[in-house]
C-alpha cells in the first residue's frame, strides 16, 4: 500500500514538474485570449498591394498580422522592433505565406510611400507599410491605444516622436490576441505567434 | 528578459593616462594632444602595463585612468535616399577610482550626434531623453544598448555597410578627445540573439581590422 502511494505521488509530482516546465503541453492550441479592448480595421495610404493606393488592415485578414507603429527616422526603437519582426517572420514563415507584418508610420510629413517602401524592404519586402496622418491618430488611439507625441531634438531643427512601441499579434479573423512590448524576448513572441499558425 | 549581447568585442580603444600625482595629472589633462598614436590595442595595453609597473608603488590618489570602450557597433540602417538616422552602442568601462564623465559625442560621419536614453514614461510611451552628460562611476561600466542609452546618429553621411567602420568621437571631461571606430552590423545582432544565426560577417573581420582601431596612449612620468 505504501509503495502504491509512493508511486502515485511520484507520478503526480512528475506531472506537476512537466506542467511547470512546459505548460503549453496542457493548454489548448488556441489558448491566447482575444483582447477585446484592442483592435479594429483602418484604411490608410499603403505600399501594398498597389504602391500609393489606400489599403485596409482587413485586406490582410486570413493571415496572422504583426502590427506596429513607428517612423523611419527613428534611430533606436523602431529598427529594433522591425529587426525582431524580420527574424520572427523569417523563422516561422520562411515562405512569407502565413504572416503579414504591417508597419504604420505616424510621420506623414517625412515618410512618403516611396521612402517607406525602401526602408521596409531592407527588413522584409513582405512588410506592408502604411502612413497615418494626424487626423487618423484619435481613431488609432481608440482602437490600439496608440500614443504619439512630436518632440524637438535638442540642438537641431529635427524632430523625433515619443510613442508607444507595441507589436500587436492579430489573428486570421482580425482579433488582437497578444501585445508585445520592447522587453519581450524573441522566444516569447515566437511562442505566441506559433500558436496561431 | 534582458537580451544578452553575444557578439565578440569589436573595438578596443584604450586611453591610458598615467601620472604620479594629482597635481601632475591636472597639468596633463589640460594640455592638448596632437600626437594621437594609432597602434594596435594590444601593444597599447602592453605599454600601459609597463608604465603601470614602472610607476611608484605608493599611489594614494587614483591617478591611473584606463578607459575601455568595448563592443562598439552601429546599427545597419536601410539606405533610404533621403536621409538615414541610426544609433551606436558601446560599453564604457572605467576601471579607475575616479568618476568618468562623458560630456559630448560627435562623428565626422553624421550631421548630428548626441547621447540619448530611451525611457518609458508613465503612459507607456518610449521617449528619447537627451543626456547632457553621462557619468561612469569609479570602477564600473555603463552599457549603451538597444532601447536603452545610445548614441543617436542623425543624418548619416557615409554609406552604411555591414562590416565597415564608423568613427565616433567621445569627449570625456578632462581628457583628450577619443575617437573609436565602431563596426556597422546587420540587424540580426544582438537583439535577435540566436547563437546559430548571428555569426555575422563582421566577426571574421575583427582581426583584419585590428590595426584600424584607434588607441590613444599617453604616458606621463
Amino acid at each position: 500500500m505504501r509503495t502504491v502511494l509512493a508511486a502515485f505521488s511520484a507520478i503526480i509530482s512528475g506531472l506537476l514538474v512537466v506542467y511547470w516546465v512546459a505548460p503549453e503541453t496542457f493548454a489548448p492550441k488556441d489558448q491566447l485570449p482575444i483582447i477585446k479592448s484592442l483592435g479594429g480595421d483602418f484604411e490608410l495610404l499603403s505600399t501594398q498591394p498597389v504602391q500609393g493606393d489606400t489599403a485596409k488592415l482587413s485586406d490582410y485578414y486570413g493571415n496572422v498580422i504583426l502590427l506596429n507603429f513607428g517612423f523611419t527616422y527613428c534611430p533606436d526603437i523602431c529598427p529594433a522592433v522591425l529587426g525582431k519582426i524580420k527574424v520572427i517572420t523569417e523563422q516561422l514563415d520562411p515562405k512569407g505565406e502565413k504572416i503579414t507584418p504591417v508597419f504604420v508610420s505616424f510621420d506623414s510629413e517625412r515618410d512618403s510611400i516611396k521612402r517607406l517602401t525602401e526602408y521596409l524592404g531592407f527588413f522584409n519586402p513582405n512588410i506592408v507599410g502604411m502612413v497615418a496622418e494626424q487626423k487618423h491618430f484619435a481613431k488609432l488611439h481608440e482602437q490600439y491605444k496608440l500614443l504619439v507625441e512630436k518632440e524637438e531634438v535638442k540642438g537641431s531643427d529635427n524632430y523625433n516622436f515619443a510613442h508607444t512601441d507595441f507589436i500587436y499579434l492579430i489573428d486570421q479573423q482580425g482579433h488582437v490576441r497578444a501585445l508585445f512590448s520592447f522587453n519581450d524576448s524573441l522566444d516569447e513572441i515566437k511562442t505566441k505567434v506559433s500558436k496561431l499558425l | 528578459m534582458k537580451l544578452s549581447i553575444i557578439t565578440p568585442i569589436t573595438v578596443v580603444a584604450l586611453a591610458a593616462l598615467l601620472s604620479q600625482s594629482a597635481c601632475d595629472k591636472h597639468e596633463h589633462f589640460n594640455h592638448t594632444h596632437s600626437d594621437h598614436t594609432h597602434s594596435p590595442a594590444q601593444s597599447t595595453a602592453e605599454k600601459t602595463a609597463n608604465a603601470a609597473l614602472a610607476a611608484p608603488a605608493i599611489r594614494s590618489e587614483a591617478t591611473a585612468l584606463d578607459v575601455q570602450i568595448n563592443n562598439a557597433w552601429v546599427r545597419l540602417a536601410p539606405a533610404t535616399s533621403d536621409g538615414v538616422n541610426t544609433a551606436a552602442y558601446l560599453t564604457i568601462k572605467n576601471p579607475s577610482s575616479q568618476d568618468l564623465i562623458l560630456e559630448s559625442v560627435s562623428s565626422t560621419a553624421a550631421v548630428h550626434t548626441m547621447v540619448h536614453d530611451t525611457v518609458h514614461d508613465e503612459r507607456g510611451m518610449l521617449r528619447m531623453q537627451h543626456l547632457d552628460r553621462l557619468t561612469i562611476a569609479a570602477n564600473s561600466s555603463v552599457e549603451l544598448e538597444p532601447q536603452g542609452k545610445h548614441i543617436m546618429l542623425m543624418g548619416v553621411k557615409q554609406e552604411l555597410k555591414a562590416g565597415t567602420l564608423f568613427p565616433i568621437t567621445l569627449n570625456f571631461k578632462d581628457m583628450p578627445a577619443m575617437t573609436i571606430k565602431a563596426f556597422v552590423k546587420g540587424i540580426k545582432a544582438p537583439e535577435a540573439a540566436d547563437t546559430s544565426s548571428t555569426k555575422h560577417s563582421s566577426h571574421s573581420q575583427n582581426d583584419e581590422h585590428n590595426h584600424e582601431h584607434s588607441a590613444h596612449s599617453n604616458h606621463h612620468h
